[in-house]
């Protein structure tokens, strides 16, 4: 199988959009956790921003 | 206060005239967080400097491009063609917001860190890129491609150490200690070993792959919120929640990283595309497809 099939492939399968899903639940769990943290509010913004660029990279 | 760490929320007072923040913290004397011996070589106490995003950020860059422009002149006739293309420092841009105090400044010894992680980030690539025999990197021909792979394994084991020198440079060495490094960068290579034995492993299951890039990747992420938040002053208590922080950011990270394989132009990748598959490297969009599509496995085992 070459390069281009498997691309095909992970497209016609749902292999991309099951790992952005993937990627969208850590991204949620990130986004309970800085609940959590104890810090000023715009370190929080700051780190959400963070998270929100490697997520829509 | 637990086995002796003193956490302290340092107030940065006001901005002195370069723009920058320092204060002699005055409930320790030795200006530590963790107690360790830091202070200034005639016995009077470390005098410790806060500056805002933006300069720690440039202090970052500086310390980076003196690794990679003012080494040795044998090591930077092959480093400085590393320093023609900057990489986004996510890393170190998460360890300088992780490091922001109550105040929202930054210890200098920050930007160390951040330093330090971003060139532990290069060496890694260089070795990545002759695992790989890729050819380009940011856009540029990689080490290996321009001066071959001797010469790059060793580029890669200089940047390694001087990453680990500029970590143990900050001033307060327990805080050095606590952070653990290498500890780290073991992660990362069991990663990257996980990942080589499993090439062409087309029954790798997606537990299995979590695991592989929670260390390749993930790990150092980690390391750089955990780094950030002992620097920050915020108190033990708080780590574990930076650390799972660093872990989920940077699954993020790889995980839109291979979709991106599949998805993104090479120029806008500023690396080859489709490359994981033909090198062997099983993603989660390859273990899903062929899960959903047992043919394909079969094909694929055929072929092997």
């Amino acid at each position: 199988m070459t390069a281009d099939e498997i691309s095909r492939a992970v497209v016609i399968t749902g292999g991309l959009g099951f790992t952005k899903l993937v990627a969208k639940r850590y991204h949620g769990k990130y986004v309970r956790l800085l609940d959590r943290l104890e810090a000023p509010e715009d370190k929080k913004r700051r780190l959400r921003g963070i998270a929100d660029r490697a997520l829509n990279r | 206060m637990t086995d002796g760490f003193v956490a302290v929320n340092i107030g940065a007072g006001s901005p002195a005239d370069d723009g920058s923040l320092s204060e002699k913290n005055a409930g320790d004397p030795a200006g530590n967080r963790g107690g360790g011996p830091a202070g200034n070589r005639d016995g009077s106490p470390a005098e410790k400097r806060y500056v805002g995003f933006e300069e720690a950020l440039s202090l970052v860059r500086e310390e980076v491009d003196s690794v990679l422009l003012s080494s040795p002149s044998v090591v930077r006739t092959y480093t400085a063609h590393l320093a023609l293309a900057r990489g986004k420092f996510f890393r170190a841009v998460s360890l300088l917001t992780c490091a922001m105090n109550g105040d929202g400044v930054i210890d200098e010894n920050a930007a160390k860190l951040a330093a330090a992680v971003e060139v532990l980030h290069l060496a890694t690539l260089v070795h990545d890129d002759i695992i790989d025999d890729a050819d380009i990197r940011r856009g540029l021909p990689t080490l290996q491609k321009k001066f071959g792979r001797r010469i790059a394994v060793i580029c890669g084991d200089y940047l390694l150490s001087k990453a680990l020198q500029i970590a143990a440079s900050i001033d307060n060495k327990k805080d050095y200690l606590d952070i653990d490094m290498p500890d780290y960068i073991a992660r990362i290579c069991v990663g990257e070993l996980s990942e080589q034995i499993n090439s062409g492993n087309y029954d790798l299951s997606v537990r299995q792959y979590l695991k592989i890039i929670s260390g390749k990747t993930a790990a150092l992420f980690e390391a750089s919120f955990f780094a950030g938040a002992v620097l920050s002053g915020c108190g033990r208590t708080q780590y574990g929640v930076y650390k799972k922080l660093g872990h989920y950011l940077g699954m993020i990270f790889q995980l839109t990283d291979d979709c991106m394989d599949f998805e993104a132009t090479e120029s806008v990748a500023q690396k080859p595309v489709q490359s994981d598959f033909e090198k062997g490297v099983v993603t989660l969009p390859v273990i899903r497809a062929l899960r959903e599509d047992p043919g394909l496995k079969r094909r694929q085992h055929a072929r092997k």
